[in-house]
């Protein structure tokens, strides 16, 4: 499968606001591609920019081989579904859907035809005639999905489609999202600021920070590799440590040391560890165990979060809550294992 | 107890008011339409009116009046609505201050000067066949009602457009876009059927105001539509004729009707709702022609706004003007006339308004703060009366005044009651008191419940409360309702020409109305047109001031 | 807030209830009652002139309604035919001013009334006023006679009310119809009334039209014309040979409040003094007293020395009195509700003479003919018309059943619908003659 869309040096502004600088993504074909980021930073603008709703004052933009920035949203063969749905409130639930449809001149038999099947696709088929003022805010999210998958576009763009649902619906929908696009087998792309969400579900994320494209992955690679501090402190708890290193060993400056670590030479680097990573343990043949002191410690259901003193650092330690295993308390002294092979230096 | 019973009482006596002058003339009106000659109930009044050609065709021409005057008005205001909402248009500004012009100006005042400027020989009439060897009879017959109106009520339906459009929000359009919808198609199926309610809910009001409408017909000497003919008929055959009260149902039930019709557009589907966020179309820049052709509308659009005002002045300086683009001479004599020797009109008015602005804002307050804060019974009813004089033509009520209080005799001087003067302030009030009554719930609406509820457990009765907090606080609300009700009343016309006998009790519209009717008369009449004009301008702008000042201070603090 | 509200109180009780005061219910316009008030309070400084201005007929029906409590010292109006529904319903009462140099008849018409219950004031006319930039802009000729304004390069350029709207209008009508005999005084009028550009909803609206150039000719009331004039608007009038000069009336009420100074008032009217104001330029009506005319300006009509004004006719007002709302009926349902449809007609007609004096033909004549014969036809015969009884249809007011008893059933509704009926089938047959005729052309 070759790429369906190139973004080549894409840069947007506002005035002097500088939305996307010198943006470059390669989206391959069949994808769930994910834009991921704090609020601001650029991925609905991105976003819009591939739908024809924002303009770029410099770089290419190539869908399915075809250079398209000058082309106009209704001349693109992509759907863009909108954060609050936008649904028409003038219309029904089967007339919202037959729009596109019916701009494109398909026969009337047709029409029907495929509005059918795509109700019954995201399971709304008894409330083909309701309008939207009727429908609750997931089945308006089913509705303006099936406008958009209904005229098959080569792409399929969802602008943060979850964050007006609750909790629970929510984690509901995103996996008949996923459900969906298996089915579909059409390239989709996601924007969304919740870093689970993207992990669950995305192909390729691409994390975004004011207007800058951080790193591009699959989620577990971004997640164990990734390229700079606000990569790694985007997508999940981590301990991060400055310091410097020298011939494998990291040092704060001060007591923090770990050892046999592969990295290079370093005046001015972080040390990366995950929570999961440190270990309530003492190993025999190593030389990466200290002596913690616990200050706090959180219940979080599957797992109790502790912040720990090692070596005049406070560091995240989660361990996995299976019933059976020891519970800390304030200031309890404790052993701890760091293990340098799931330690990274960045 | 004693609470109750000063709100009980005071309720009762608004409720009697209102009966009195509002509640019974109607009826009575209704009542006597339904009356043979000896006095039995029959519907002959009726099968007579619609038996009648003359009558079949007054209802059918202010039928059509009203609704080519909306279409007209429409047609003013639609591209003017689509420059400022579809495009970065500078001149939205000017456009979205037209909206306050017509409001300050009646119909009727500037009918006459309209006729010189666009009549047959009129001034632009006379230059285009000069010119372009063509006329255009914009105020032969009925087209000069029906551009008189829609020059009139043409910003009142831009700006309601303009709301309509800004209330939609931009992703309707860009997820019809994204579906390869655009341009006009994509107006005719989102754009348009998104902006319907608010528009509808707009033209029904000016079908209803055109409709009723009695001094623009009448000063423009066109008989045969509705009010005029109910006019004509009481004040020539008398008040016994009952085609005058079958006409006044008839304009009673249709505004009734129309009110109907913009509550249903409005109320069935409120859009605005499921949409969130507003924002309004997506807009675009003009390129240089689309930006010459937008000026040239809004300066052609601009000055047909205008040329009532414009033209009234000329008259109103002129000496002489007849079948010519501009009077011969100019004079200031006609001022003098009115401010100096005939000044009766302008004392009588700003003595009328100021009594019926006055009982309308202590109306106003007490049943505003009867039906916002007590549960006092009846208290929704008095509301929805009170309210209910927006929906009564004027011609209509003046009918019912003059037959309700013309058997009974005023006991100061003898003469019938109806010929009484302070009749006049009385119609006045209760037809203004609809908006003073806006003005003071937006006002104690403003006011949090916690203040009087803070003073009673000190102890203070409730005149104190009113006396010490919601009225000091109510000032600015009530100030703007005194001010709307006394600058609207000054140029009611269709109510107080039934009941103005003696022109020593006649105020400034009436004596427009007199002073048209003599050929020396047009300039003076002119003259008093613009004074009216000023007050009402005068005070339709220190109300919003008023209003803007504030509640932009008052606001922050009385949030609750 | 109570200093404010006894001001209020004292303020309502003040307005009522002036001392020396004469209530005069007139339908003359400001420009007149004002000018009379303020010259007969300079004389009489301690009396207050109240003027309620109403309509003619309006003001008939007030008197009417409030005989039982009345209030007004004079009735002062136009019309004499108005008068003589008041003095026949017993409304007035007799006076005979004391004033000096008032001849007996003003061109051949009484000046007071005989049985002394109203007298002349001023006399008025009825004639054709005009436009001078217009008629010159449109290249018209100035009418002389009412028959010049049946002239078809008119067409669409004359003015005028209705009687039923106006009591001078109705005068105008009465007087043709009076001058040349009811048949051939109707055909006359609507021959006109083809021409018309309008039917003003009021008398005023034909001077008014005039002057401001919206048409360009009007029939009216002379003093409308003179005033006009006066006043500085470029127009011009003329009073064609069948006219008729009727005096402008005032009479006491009866059971006037103020009878002495109501006396004071009319003796003013008719007192050197009086009938001089009646000169002002913007009033401009014909005195009563023939010495006034030495201080008139250059061209102002005397029928004191002039007496081909007015004498033409010989004024009936009991048959006037007797027809006065069939007439106005008549009017209105032939002439001012279908307008539209005669004067398609007779363009029709114009059409077809047009082409009838480039080619001779004669069935075409024949048709034409007939056509003009259709539109003259009324839809009741002059006896009709005066018949006493059927006249009481017409009665606007009608207060009991059997007023109506010969004609029961026949009500007024009824009646104009049954007209209105006939003569639009008449001037739709008319217009289909005379375009048969122009096809034979």
């Amino acid at each position: 499968m070759g790429n369906i869309i190139n973004i080549k040096n894409i840069n947007v502004s506002y005035g002097k606001n500088h939305v996307l600088k010198d943006v470059n993504i390669d989206i391959k074909e069949k994808d769930f591609f994910t834009f991921l980021g704090p609020s601001g930073c650029g991925k609905t603008t991105l976003l819009r920019l591939i739908a024809g709703f924002e303009q770029s004052q410099s770089g290419e933009l190539i869908i399915d081989g075809k250079e398209v920035s000058k082309l106009n949203p209704w001349e693109r063969d992509v759907g863009l579904v909108f954060q609050n749905y936008a649904l028409w409130p003038h219309m029904t639930v089967a007339k919202n859907i037959s729009f596109g449809l019916e701009e494109k001149k398909v026969p009337k038999n047709e029409i029907d035809q495929r509005v059918d099947e795509v109700l019954e696709l995201v399971g709304m088929q008894d409330l083909k005639q309701r309008y939207p003022f009727q429908l609750s805010g997931g089945q308006q999210q089913r509705v303006a999905l099936a406008r958009t998958i209904v005229v098959r576009p080569k792409v399929l763009l969802l602008d943060e489609p979850l964050s007006n649902l609750d909790a629970k619906l929510r984690n509901q929908m995103r996996i008949e999202l996923l459900e969906l696009h298996n089915k579909l087998q059409i390239t989709t792309i996601f924007v969304t600021h919740d870093q689970e969400e993207a992990n669950s579900i995305s192909d390729n994320i691409a994390i975004f920070n004011e207007g800058v494209i951080q790193q591009v992955g699959a989620p577990i690679d971004l997640y164990n590799h990734p390229k700079n501090l606000f990569v790694a402190n985007f997508l999940g708890t981590i301990n991060a440590v400055k310091g410097k290193t020298s011939n494998g060993t990291f040092s704060d400056g001060h007591d923090f040391k770990i050892e046999s670590l592969k990295a290079d030479n370093s005046d001015n680097c972080s040390l990366l560890v995950r929570p999961q990573n440190i270990y309530f343990e003492k190993k025999n043949d190593s030389d990466q165990n200290f002596k913690g002191k616990i200050q706090s410690k959180e219940f979080l259901g599957n797992i109790i979060r502790y912040q720990v003193l090692i070596s005049g650092q406070v560091m995240t330690i989660d361990s996995m809550h299976e019933g059976k295993e020891k519970i800390y308390s304030k200031n309890e002294d404790v052993d701890v294992f760091i293990n340098p092979e799931t330690s990274q230096i960045i | 107890m004693f609470k109750n019973l000063f709100l009980n009482s005071t309720s009762l006596i608004i409720g009697i008011f209102l009966l009195l002058f509002l509640v019974i003339p109607i009826a009575q009106v209704f009542y006597v339409s339904f009356l043979d000659v000896n006095g039995s109930f029959t519907l002959v009044n009726f099968s007579d009116f619609f038996k009648n050609q003359l009558f079949i065709e007054s209802f059918y021409n202010s039928f059509y009046v009203a609704a080519m005057s909306v279409v007209l008005a429409s047609v003013f205001a639609l591209p003017l609505a689509y420059f400022t909402s579809r495009f970065n248009f500078k001149g939205s500004v000017i456009i979205q201050s037209l909206g306050f012009i017509p409001l300050i100006m009646p119909p009727f005042v500037g009918a006459v000067a309209m006729k010189l400027f666009f009549g047959t020989n009129g001034s632009v009439n006379l230059l285009l066949d000069q010119y372009f060897g063509f006329k255009i009879p914009f105020m032969e017959g009925l087209n000069g009602v029906i551009f008189v109106e829609s020059v009139h009520y043409f910003p009142f339906i831009l700006i309601n457009l303009i709301t309509s459009l800004n209330n939609i929000d931009r992703s309707m359009e860009e997820s019809a876009q994204s579906l390869g919808s655009k341009g006009f198609g994509l107006f005719k199926r989102i754009v348009l059927p998104l902006s319907m309610p608010g528009y509808i809910a707009g033209a029904s009001l000016v079908f209803l105001k055109v409709f009723d409408d009695l001094g623009t017909p009448l000063l423009l000497d066109i008989n045969n539509m509705l009010a005029p003919q109910a006019y004509l008929r009481i004040s020539s055959i008398g008040i016994n004729d009952p085609m005058g009260y079958v006409i006044a149902v008839i304009l009673v039930v249709t505004s009734i009707l129309a009110v109907w019709v913009a509550k249903m557009a409005l109320g069935g589907k409120d859009y605005s709702m499921l949409q969130k966020g507003g924002g309004g179309m997506i807009k675009r820049d003009m390129k240089p022609r689309q930006k010459i052709t937008a000026y040239s509308v809004v300066g052609l659009i601009l000055f047909l706004v205008l040329s009532p005002h414009i033209a009234l002045t000329l008259l109103s300086f002129g000496t002489i003007w007849s079948f010519s683009v501009v009077p011969d001479a100019y004079t200031i004599d006609h001022y003098k006339n009115i401010i100096f020797e005939n000044s009766i009109f302008i004392k009588n008015t700003m003595l009328y308004c100021t009594l019926a602005a006055f009982i309308d804002i202590v109306l106003a307050f007490f049943i505003s703060y009867i039906v916002l804060r007590t549960k006092v019974k009846g208290r929704q009813l008095l509301d929805y009366i009170a309210m209910s004089a927006l929906a009564i033509p004027g011609l209509v009520l003046g009918i019912g005044y003059l037959r309700t209080f013309y058997s009974f005799n005023n006991p100061l001087d003898g003469k019938p009651l109806a010929s009484w003067w302070f009749m006049i302030v009385l119609i006045l009030a209760v037809r203004r008191l609809p908006y003073a009554l806006r003005a003071a719930n937006a006002a104690l609406m403003q006011i949090s419940k916690f203040l009087e509820e803070s003073a009673e457990s000190l102890g203070a009765k409730k005149t104190t409360i009113f006396r010490k907090i919601l009225v000091p606080l109510m000032t600015g609300g009530l100030l703007a309702g005194f001010i709307t009700s006394f600058s609207t009343a000054t140029v009611e016309l269709s109510a107080t020409i039934m009941l103005v006998s003696t022109e020593v009790d006649a105020p400034l519209a009436y004596g427009i109305y007199s002073y048209m009717q003599t050929a020396a008369g047009r300039g003076p009449g002119a003259a008093l047109g613009m004074i009216g004009v000023l007050i009402v301008a005068v005070g339709t702008y220190f109300s919003q001031t008023i209003i803007d000042k504030k509640y932009k201070k008052t606001g922050e603090v009385n949030n609750g | 807030m109570k200093k404010i509200l006894s001001f209020i109180i004292a303020f309502l009780f003040a307005t009522s209830a002036f001392a020396n005061t004469v209530t005069i219910v007139t339908s003359f316009p400001k420009d007149l009652s004002g000018k009379f008030k303020a010259a007969f309070e300079k004389k009489y400084p301690n009396i207050k002139v109240e003027i309620v201005g109403k309509k003619t007929t309006a003001g008939i029906k007030y008197i009417q309604e409030t005989k039982s409590n009345n209030t007004t010292d004079l009735f002062w109006a136009s019309a004499p035919d108005a008068f003589e529904v008041l003095k026949g319903d017993g409304l007035l009462q007799k006076y005979t001013s004391k004033a000096k140099g008032i001849p007996s008849k003003v061109g051949s018409y009484p000046v007071n009334d005989p049985d002394g219950f109203y007298t002349g004031f001023a006399a008025a006319g009825y004639g054709i006023m005009w436009n001078t930039r217009y008629l010159k802009a449109n290249k018209l000729p100035a009418p002389q006679q009412w028959s010049d304004l049946t002239n078809p390069v008119y067409f669409g350029h004359v003015g005028m009310s209705a009687p039923s709207r106006s009591g001078t209008t109705h005068l105008t009508v009465e007087t043709l119809l009076q001058g040349e005999g009811f048949d051939k005084g109707w055909a006359l009028s609507k021959e006109m009334a083809a021409n018309f550009k309008t039917v003003t909803a009021r008398s005023f609206g034909v001077p008014d039209g005039v002057n401001s150039g919206d048409f360009g000719i009007g029939i009216v009331i002379d003093f409308f014309g003179l005033s006009s004039i006066g006043s500085g608007f470029p127009v011009d009038f003329v009073y064609p040979k069948v006219s008729t000069l009727v005096p402008a009336n005032i009479g006491i009420i009866n059971n006037a409040p103020n009878k002495k100074n109501a006396q004071l008032f009319i003796d003013f009217l008719l007192s050197t003094k009086g009938q001089e104001t009646l000169l002002d330029p913007k009033i401009r009506r014909l005195p009563v007293n023939p010495n006034t005319y030495s201080k008139a300006p250059k061209g102002f009509p005397n029928p004191f020395k002039d007496k081909s004004i007015g004498a033409a006719v010989k004024f009936d007002v009991d048959l006037s009195k007797s027809r006065y709302n069939l007439i106005n009926s008549m009017f209105d349902v032939m002439i001012t509700y279908r307008l539209d449809e005669l004067r398609d007609a007779m363009s029709a007609i114009y059409k077809a003479e047009a082409a009838l004096k480039k080619k001779s033909n004669s069935k075409a004549s024949a048709l034409v003919k007939e056509a003009r014969a259709l539109i003259a036809k009324n839809p009741i015969s002059e006896a009709k018309a005066n018949d006493a009884e059927f006249n009481k249809i017409f009665k606007k007011k009608r207060k009991k059943a059997k007023d109506i008893e010969k004609y029961a059933g026949t009500r007024q509704a009824e009646v104009e619908a049954g007209w209105d009926k006939a003569v639009v089938a008449n001037y739709s047959a008319a217009k289909q003659k005379a375009e048969q005729a122009l096809k034979l052309l």
